[in-house]
């Protein structure tokens, strides 16, 4: 079995989790959460075993390198990311919610890369300019970030959702932890790619239009964390402002792809 | 005045401003990506347009005025009793990359095209202007590797650098493999294809040979004649190697097609000058031109860079990436989770503690309303 067979069941099993998840929302039956989430974690183990089974088949071919160098292999750890953080960041009374989210964007995600006919989903070697050990460490981190940035988002909807209720929530401390973790994350993927643009192109910053976005993205995150400073406390506005924050990394990770420049590869 | 005074400072150093701010600048990004950017425009346009955004008025105002509430806002954290030492460093690490790439406009910017085997001494800057680095670089061997797609594997160039008549030094340069020398760095950035074609040229009498490139002239024997090199092909419609000449003159303008194997292609079809005047080598009088064969040679584009800016950008980014971890991976003593850590930041929020996780969102009716 191929990993590209594996990858393109994994996009069901997140569906059938999903599909679980929304007959017990219907019917009002919780005892169907747990096999909702077992499906969840069997789709994620079968997802894991997708990349790392696509790791070794790079090198049978003697290309060897890490799965994380074309836009498939970007959307399939993208949403590998985001159910990680979502099974095992978030706590237990969150998680369901959460993965009636994430199990069926993480499909869609994984169905676009497996059946679009304008992605390649095949092993391609490196060329010159990813080969470098700075490729993986830049390309998780940066991907970590959007996830963590996409599960705050989902916690800054229901929190819209649930506008009318004063006092603490606990959801706003979820929300405001995602925020952060997406934002360390994000900052180390600004950074090491910046060594690494250092290293390959002599200069770190260069005003590339992925480079720009990137920067958007993640000024528009520190507004989020200034303006949850100066509110003090997770406002709609805070939220609002996330939501926009993931537009501009929704726009980053592919909206770039429409205009010219060095990132064009992924 | 004194109320004035205050009330400016006060903003400067307002979380409002800082809000504001990234939201700006992001806006001014957004704008900048939207237009090509390009340098070496106009100075007033480079200043006041989108086309050089980064350069912009807009865009370093804007940039002058968040350093300016950050360091407001670090003096006010200063005076505090419960400051937080690690967010001073955090944001004393982004001063220093904004100083450190400001810093960096005092550095060199630019690429060397050097044809395999040739010397060049001068940089081309980014503005269309030329440096030169008080030593020249030679290209002695460049090499593109394929793997058996078809996809490249790799861009080398091999180079020497000259001083003084003698060799300084050599280095091999690679895509994310650069090269130190008298304090610049270079870089594979390019590589383009140089096609050459020996030419000869006869009107009646004499007969002439020349190597050329596309974009050279060649000067014809009869006052005022010229013949352009527009484009040189290794295959042009797979009738082999072939130069497109725009022959310039008394008598106008020609376009010419010279292709190298002209009496195969004129046995396999006789009508062809009849059908093609443009082929016909000997069809501006009294020239007949005949390409005697093509050559290959690449070009390699070394990007050239120095910035004094870098180390301090640097360690900016450095002590920034440090003090975020700790401040936020770290849990601190005494308090329960990392969202205390921002009311050490905030003194202004630290009376509306009990609310401080709350989701505060206006009245129903507000967000009901279009």
């Amino acid at each position: 079995m191929t990993s590209g067979t594996i990858i393109g069941i994994v996009t069901f099993v997140y569906l059938g989790a999903f599909s679980i998840s929304i007959v017990g929302r219907i019917l009002g039956k919780d005892s169907l959460d747990r096999p909702s989430f077992y499906a969840a974690v069997g789709g994620f183990v079968l997802h894991t075993a997708g990349i790392l089974l696509r790791w070794r088949e790079s090198y049978s071919l003697g290309i060897g390198h890490v799965p994380l160098s074309n836009f498939y292999e970007s959307l399939v750890f993208f949403s590998w990311a985001t159910v990680l953080m979502t099974l095992f960041g978030i706590r237990e009374e969150a998680r369901n919610r959460v993965l009636s989210f994430v199990t069926p964007a993480a499909a869609l995600v994984l169905g676009y890369a497996s059946f679009s006919p304008a992605i390649d989903s095949g092993i391609q070697p490196l060329i010159p300019a990813l080969k470098s050990n700075w490729l993986a460490i830049h390309v998780i981190t940066c991907f970590f970030g959007y996830a963590s940035f996409a599960v705050a988002s989902v916690f800054g909807i229901f929190l819209l959702r649930n506008g009318g209720s004063q006092g603490v929530h606990p959801w706003a401390e979820m929300f405001y932890r995602c925020v952060m973790i997406g934002f360390v994350f994000f900052t180390v993927g600004i950074l090491t790619g910046s060594v690494w643009a250092q290293v390959a192109w002599g200069r770190y910053w260069g005003w590339d239009p992925k480079e720009t976005w990137a920067l958007i993205t993640w000024f528009i995150y520190a507004a989020v964390l200034h303006e949850k400073l100066r509110s003090g406390g997770v406002t709609k506005r805070v939220v609002v402002f996330s939501l926009i924050g993931l537009l501009s990394v929704l726009f980053t990770y592919f909206g770039v792809n429409y205009l010219p420049g060095l990132h064009s590869y992924l | 005045m004194k109320v004035n005074g205050e009330g400016l400072l006060k903003f400067l150093s307002s979380l409002k401003l800082t809000v504001g701010l990234l939201l700006i600048i992001s806006a001014i990004c957004l704008i900048g990506t939207l237009f090509p950017q390009m340098s070496g425009g106009s100075r007033i346009a480079a200043l006041l347009g989108p086309y050089d955004i980064f350069h912009s008025i807009w865009f370093m105002a804007a940039g002058f005025l968040l350093c300016a509430n950050l360091i407001m806002c670090m003096s006010r954290r200063l005076k505090l009793k419960r400051r937080s030492i690690l967010m001073l460093l955090l944001h004393a690490g982004i001063l220093l990359v904004i100083a450190g790439y400001a810093l960096g406009a005092l550095g060199l910017d630019g690429i060397m095209e050097i044809p395999e085997g040739e010397t060049v001494s001068g940089v081309r800057l980014r503005d269309g202007s030329s440096a030169e680095l008080g030593f020249s670089v030679k290209c002695e061997r460049f090499s593109v590797d394929y793997y058996e797609n078809g996809m490249p594997r790799e861009y080398v160039s091999d180079l020497a650098f000259l001083k003084d008549g003698g060799v300084a030094g050599r280095a091999q340069v690679r895509v994310n493999h650069p090269a130190d020398m008298g304090g610049f760095s270079f870089y594979q950035q390019s590589f383009r294809l140089n096609l050459s074609a020996l030419l000869s040229v006869s009107d009646g009498q004499s007969k002439t040979a020349v190597r050329v490139s596309e974009g050279d002239i060649i000067p014809l024997s009869a006052a005022g004649d010229r013949a352009r090199v527009v484009k040189i092909w290794h295959d042009l419609m797979h009738a082999g190697p072939a130069v497109k000449l725009m022959i310039e003159g008394v008598q106008g303008e020609r376009l010419l097609w010279v292709f190298q194997n002209i009496e195969e292609l004129k046995n396999s079809s006789p009508d062809l000058f009849e059908k093609m005047p443009g082929f016909d080598p000997s069809s501006v009088k009294p020239y007949t031109f005949a390409c005697e064969g093509i050559h290959h040679t690449f070009i390699t584009g070394i990007g050239v860079r120095r910035d004094p800016g870098m180390p301090l950008a640097g360690a900016g980014g450095a002590i920034f990436l440090v003090s975020l971890l700790l401040v936020y991976l770290i849990p601190r003593s005494g308090s329960s989770s990392a969202p205390q850590t921002s009311q050490a930041v905030t003194p202004r929020t630290a009376p509306k503690k009990g609310t401080a996780r709350s989701v505060r969102v206006k009245a129903k009716a507000k967000r009901a309303a279009p």
